[in-house]
């Protein structure tokens, strides 16, 4: 148990490429922090460095009270996660969780206690004796999960865990790690690329984009309010929608000409309007008041079980547009669709710099 | 699905008949006395002398001295052979251990070192190398048949292109187990490198086991005699009227043929294995 702190941490490699530029990120005791942003971003190489196993090129990073910078990983009281699991694969089940607390001294009695409990609680205790070559991809994504528990670090790392599982396993190991990381307590960094996990998962989500921080909250204000159109873009399946609007005399005009009617942004003539799918809503004709107001024409419908996707563009092109329909509508392409949205659902980013305005 | 066809059976029937006849008409050959195959040539059938053979060829001594008996030579060979091979791996797993997880000043260049010197077979060097081993005082000793030939450029090159496949996560997670550089050697790297070894292992055994012009210049006693040094002596008395032992030059021969192929027998398994299960 114990708080984790980055101070401006910067990574350079060789060859001046920096990844991480600068990030300060303080997590709480207990807290579950996942990192998300697209690959490239820096979430796996700050993960790395406060396990240790890159270098840190400048600022500070403290496991507890302790500042961790030149401490060898081994030494940092963290457990790790891997992506590819890197079970030993000579070892049986048992010592693949029982080799880091031997490593350590620990008492064989003890280890025993430790392993089993471990076992107990991620439900392996009848593959103990296998190796990890005879399991299923769920069940050594278990193993890994084993190894990091019967350490009983301070904080748990999780390198894209789920990544190479397939999408029902994934769903119910989500779960599982939730369940765990709450009964356990223990501080934990997740990193992953999956929106949908880094939603579901976190306590505190940072979004990460070209080795700085675009965002740091919980996952309903990082959803409700994106910091930036990066932001915007990335959380929500699909993605927010955003309209590079200018504001002309008679309401908002796109930059192909078509145009719309909406809530003006306090004083700028143009900016970037962002609107979840699900707040747009079809209606019978143009709508007045301060709430969005457009027209589209139906590109495509997807239909995806309990709801639909409506893809659809403006008149002259522009940008695509969806909206989220309940599954009994049936829209067919070309259709001509009117949409309004209130006022209250639309946020505004600064055009120049995508930042959110207000 | 493909289906077995006769011509199939046929081809792999006198392939392994022209593998196994030559070996059969020595064994057949080495069953008969040397009088009789001085006279008739090489034997197809069975000559009736074989214990007669075997156990004087095992038990009884030869050469000049008289301290070169059959399983004396056989020893001989097997020190030669299993010393080169496990020496031949540990040496070249150590140094691909250092050129693949280290960073040293160097380090590619080191290696290419090591690796031209695939360029200089034995025998190029072989009059340098023996006047370091006679200057070393390690003529007629076991070490100086052995250890002068333990650096492998074909082993390290082997083992350093295995760890290049080993995943580096299996590293990392071995580094916060707490486990340093040589625990993970020893604990992680060795064991799953054991297909490999056994692969290196049956290549160097049959190369040690082979040799001949080494073993004979760093040694002159004949405590040290080799099976293949063994067989050249015996045909060597070919003076006067005397009749060479034939029979027992070709039992000799097969004695010589068998353990690298029991070596091969046995490590086939695990080179299957390896080639089959991804053990990593």
């Amino acid at each position: 148990m114990a708080t984790i702190s980055l101070e401006t941490i910067r990574k350079v490699y060789a060859g001046d490429v920096e990844a991480v530029k600068g990030v300060s990120i303080d997590i709480a005791d207990g807290e579950f922090i996942v990192l998300v942003g697209p690959s490239g971003c820096g979430k796996s190489t700050l993960l790395r460095m406060i396990a240790g196993l890159e270098d840190i090129t400048s600022g500070e990073a403290r496991i507890g009270e302790k500042v961790v910078n030149k401490v060898d990983p081994a030494d940092r009281d963290i457990a790790m996660v891997f992506q590819n699991y890197a079970l030993y694969p000579h070892m049986t089940v048992y010592n693949n969780l029982a080799y880091g607390l031997k490593n350590r001294g620990t008492p064989k009695a003890e280890i025993e206690r430790r392993v089993k409990e471990a076992a107990r609680i991620l439900e392996i205790g009848d593959y103990l004796d296998r190796k990890p070559r005879a399991l299923s991809g769920g069940q050594r994504q278990r193993v890994a999960m084993g190894r990091a528990i019967v350490r009983e670090p301070a904080a748990f790392l999780f390198d894209e865990p789920l990544s190479n599982l397939d999408a029902k396993l994934r769903v119910q190991m989500r779960v599982e790690i939730k369940r765990l990381q709450r009964e356990l307590g223990t501080t934990s960094v997740y990193v992953t690329h999956d929106q949908l996990e880094a939603m579901t998962l976190a306590d505190r989500l940072v979004v990460l984009n070209g080795g700085n921080i675009e965002q740091i909250g919980a996952p309903i204000e990082v959803y409700q309010n994106p910091a930036s159109t990066f932001v915007a873009s990335f959380i929500g399946s699909p993605a927010m929608n955003l309209l590079k609007v200018t504001a002309g005399e008679v309401g908002l005009a796109l930059e192909s000409g078509s145009g719309l009617s909406g809530p003006n942004s306090k004083g700028k003539d143009r900016y970037t309007l962002g609107i979840r799918p699900e707040h747009l809503e079809v209606s019978d004709g143009p709508t007045d008041g301060d709430g969005l107001s457009l027209e589209v024409t139906v590109n495509v419908l997807e239909l995806v079980g309990a709801e639909s996707f409506v893809y659809a563009s403006f008149a002259d092109g522009g940008p695509e547009i969806v909206l989220r329909v309940p599954s009994h509508a049936r829209y067919t392409p070309g259709e001509t669709l009117h949409l309004k949205a209130l006022a209250e659902d639309v946020r505004f980013f600064d055009a120049d710099t995508g930042k959110l305005i207000g | 699905m493909y289906r077995t066809r006769l011509s199939d059976h046929l081809i792999l029937i006198l392939g392994s008949f022209m593998m196994i006849g030559p070996v059969a008409v020595i064994f057949l050959t080495s069953t008969h006395d040397a009088v009789e195959v001085h006279r008739h040539g090489l034997m197809a059938t069975w000559g009736g002398h074989f214990t007669d053979t075997y156990r004087k060829v095992l038990f009884e001594s030869g050469g000049f001295t008289g301290q070169a008996t059959g399983l004396r030579m056989l020893m001989n060979s097997m020190i030669l052979g299993i010393g080169f091979a496990v020496g031949k791996i540990v040496l070249s797993m150590m140094a691909a251990y250092a050129i693949v997880y280290f960073r040293f000043r160097m380090g590619t260049f080191f290696f290419w070192v090591i690796f031209t010197t695939l360029l200089l077979p034995l025998e190029v060097r072989i009059v340098p190398s023996y006047e370091v081993v006679q200057k070393l005082g390690m003529l007629n000793t076991y070490s100086g048949m052995i250890v002068p030939l333990l650096a492998s450029a074909t082993g390290t090159f082997y083992f350093r292109q295995f760890f290049k496949s080993v995943p580096d996560e299996l590293l990392e997670a071995a580094r916060i187990d707490g486990a340093g550089p040589w625990k993970f050697f020893i604990d992680i790297l060795v064991p799953i490198s054991k297909t490999m070894i056994a692969a290196i292992f049956i290549i160097m055994f049959v190369y040690g086991w082979n040799q001949y012009l080494w073993p004979m210049m760093m040694t002159s006693d004949e405590v040290y005699f080799t099976l293949v040094r063994g067989i050249k002596q015996i045909l060597l008395v070919w003076v006067g009227s005397q009749i060479p032992d034939y029979n027992e030059a070709f039992a000799l021969a097969v004695l010589a043929m068998l353990p690298p192929v029991i070596v091969v027998v046995v490590f086939q398994s695990w080179f299957i294995k390896g080639l089959t299960e991804s053990d990593k």
